[in-house]
C-alpha cells in the first residue's frame, strides 16, 4: 500500500516517528520534507528497515520515495 | 539526485575528535577548568557582560559562544543548507530555553560541559547523567504520543542571519571593550583563552557541529526511539578524547568533593540535568544544538537561545543558580516551577492526551 507522509516544517525526530508510525505497513512511502537532516535521518531509518531510498528536490522541499 | 552519505560513522567520529581537542585546547589556554567548553556557563557569563545580572564573578563576552553561531552560519551557506525558517511556537520555546537554563545552573553545565566534567574525573558528572536520561526518556515518551510545537515556515533571509549579526555586534563589544560592558576581575569569569583562540576554537566547533548534527540530546534520544546510535557515537568520542587530552595534560581528577565549580549534591545534580533532558527534548536538540541551528538560520532556536540568556538573568538575579557551596532554597523552587512548566507545555502539545490522535495521523494519507 501507498502512503504520503507530509513532513514539511517539522524539526526531527518528527518526520522519522511519522515514518516510523505507518512503516510497517506500507510498501511504499512519498515522505515530503524540508531540511537536508531530515533527508538523512528519514534515509537512515528507512535503509534500517528494508526500503529503497531515492531522493529529489533541494533545499526548501525535498521528495523522498521509500520502496521495498 | 544523489544523496551523499557524508553522515556515516566515521565522519562522525572525526567531527567527535575534533571537538574534543579543541575542548580541551581552550582548557589549555585558560577557561575554567572542567569548562573550557559550555553552552549554559558561557551564555550565562555572556549575559553578565552585559549587565543582564550582576553576578561579578560570571561575567564576559564569550567569544566561543560567537564562533560556534557565525560558524555554523558561513558552513550552512557555502553547504547550501542555510534555511531561514521560523513560527514552530516560538514564545513555547522562549519559556523552554529559560526553563532547561535554570536546570542546567542549578546543575552548573550543560550537557556538553556534562561530558567535560565526567573525562575530568567529576563524578558528581557521571550521577547527574543518570538524571540527563531520565529527562530525555521522559521526553521520548511525550514524543511517542504525538508531542510537536507544530510546524515552521519559511522566513525571510534577515530573519535567519540576525542570530549571526547579533553575535557579530557582541564580538564588537568585546574587542572595543565599552564602560558598559561588564568583565570580571576574578572567578570563572576572568579565566579565559585569548580572544582569537576562542573565536577560531567556536568557529571550527560550529562548523564541523553544523555538519556532524552533533547534539547531546538527540544521542540518546535516537538510540531510544530509532536504534540509531551515530549521534550518541559522537557524544561517546568527545567525552574518550577529552578523557585522554585530561590525562595528557595532567588534568584529570577522579574525585567527588572539591570539584572545579562544582557542588556534590548528587540529588540536585541529578534533577538538574533531568529538566535540562526533558526541556531538550521537546526543543528538539540540546542547548549546544539550538546554536548550531541558530547559526543555521532557524529563528526559533534563535528564541530558544534568547530564553536561555533570560534564564542565565533570572537565575543569577534572584539567586537561583547553584554554586560551589550547593544549591540555593530559591534553585530548589524554581526548579519544581520549572518542572511544572515543562510538564505542561508537554501535556498541552501532544496530540493523543488530547484525544485528536488517531490512526489516521496528521499529515498521513493513505
Amino acid at each position: 500500500m501507498k502512503k504520503t507522509v507530509d513532513a514539511c516544517g517539522l524539526s526531527c525526530p518528527e518526520p522519522v516517528l511519522m515514518l516510523k508510525r505507518v512503516i510497517d505497513d506500507a510498501d511504499e512511502i512519498e515522505l515530503l520534507v524540508d531540511s537536508q537532516v531530515c533527508v538523512e535521518n528519514c534515509s537512515r531509518f528507512a535503509r534500517s528497515k528494508g526500503f529503497a531510498v531515492s531522493v529529489s528536490g533541494s533545499t526548501g522541499l525535498y521528495t523522498m520515495l521509500l520502496t521495498r | 539526485m544523489k544523496i551523499k552519505q557524508k553522515t556515516g560513522n566515521l565522519s562522525i567520529v572525526i567531527y567527535g575528535l575534533v571537538v574534543g581537542i579543541i575542548a580541551i585546547c581552550l582548557g589549555v589556554f585558560g577557561n575554567p577548568a572542567n569548562m573550557a567548553l559550555c553552552i549554559a556557563c558561557f551564555i550565562r557569563d555572556t549575559a553578565g557582560a552585559l549587565g543582564l545580572h550582576r553576578a561579578e564573578a560570571v561575567q564576559y563576552i564569550r567569544p566561543e559562544i560567537i564562533g560556534i553561531v557565525a560558524g555554523a552560519f558561513v558552513i550552512s551557506l557555502v553547504k547550501r543548507e542555510f534555511a531561514p525558517k521560523g513560527g514552530s511556537s516560538p514564545f513555547t520555546r522562549f519559556i523552554l530555553g529559560v526553563c532547561v537554563m535554570t536546570g542546567a545552573l542549578i546543575f552548573l553545565g550543560c550537557p556538553l560541559r556534562m561530558v567535560l566534567r565526567i573525562a575530568g574525573g567529576d563524578w558528581n558528572a557521571a550521577i547527574g547523567l543518570v538524571g540527563f536520561a531520565g529527562g530525555i526518556l521522559t521526553g521520548i515518551a511525550f514524543l511517542n504520543k504525538g508531542f510537536s510545537l507544530k510546524r515552521t515556515y519559511d522566513q525571510p533571509a534577515i530573519e535567519g542571519t540576525a542570530p549571526t549579526a547579533a553575535n557579530i555586534i557582541l564580538l564588537v563589544a568585546l574587542i572595543a571593550a565599552p564602560a558598559f560592558i561588564f568583565f570580571s576581575e576574578s572567578g570563572p569569569g576572568s579565566m579565559h583563552a585569548p580572544v582569537w583562540i576562542a573565536l577560531a576554537g567556536g568557529l571550527v566547533v560550529g562548523a564541523v557541529s553544523q555538519r556532524s548534527r552533533l547534539c547531546f540530546v538527540g544521542g540518546i534520544r535516537d538510540a531510544v526511539l530509532f536504534r540509531d546510535f551515530r549521534l550518541l557515537l559522537g557524544f561517546t568520542v568527545i567525552l574518550l578524547t577529552a578523557f585522554i587530552g585530561n590525562l595528557i595534560t595532567g588534568k584529570f581528577n577522579p574525585g567527588i568533593a572539591e570539584q572545579p565549580i562544582a557542588h556534590s549534591e548528587w540529588l540536585w545534580n541529578i534533577l538538574g540535568l533531568y529538566l535540562v533532558g526533558f526541556g531538550s527534548v521537546l526543543l528538539g536538540g540540546c542547548p549546544f544544538r539550538q546554536l548550531v541551528l541558530a547559526g543555521s538560520g532557524n529563528g526559533d532556536s534563535g528564541i530558544t537561545v534568547l530564553g536561555f540568556f533570560a534564564g542565565a538573568a533570572i537565575c543569577h538575579n534572584f539567586g537561583l543558580a547553584s554554586s560551589g557551596a550547593g544549591t540555593t532554597p530559591g534553585g530548589r523552587i524554581a526548579f519544581a516551577v520549572c518542572v511544572a512548566v515543562v510538564f505542561i507545555i508537554a501535556i498541552v502539545n501532544t496530540k493523543s492526551i488530547k484525544g485528536a490522535f488517531g490512526s489516521s495521523a496528521e499529515g498521513v494519507k493513505a
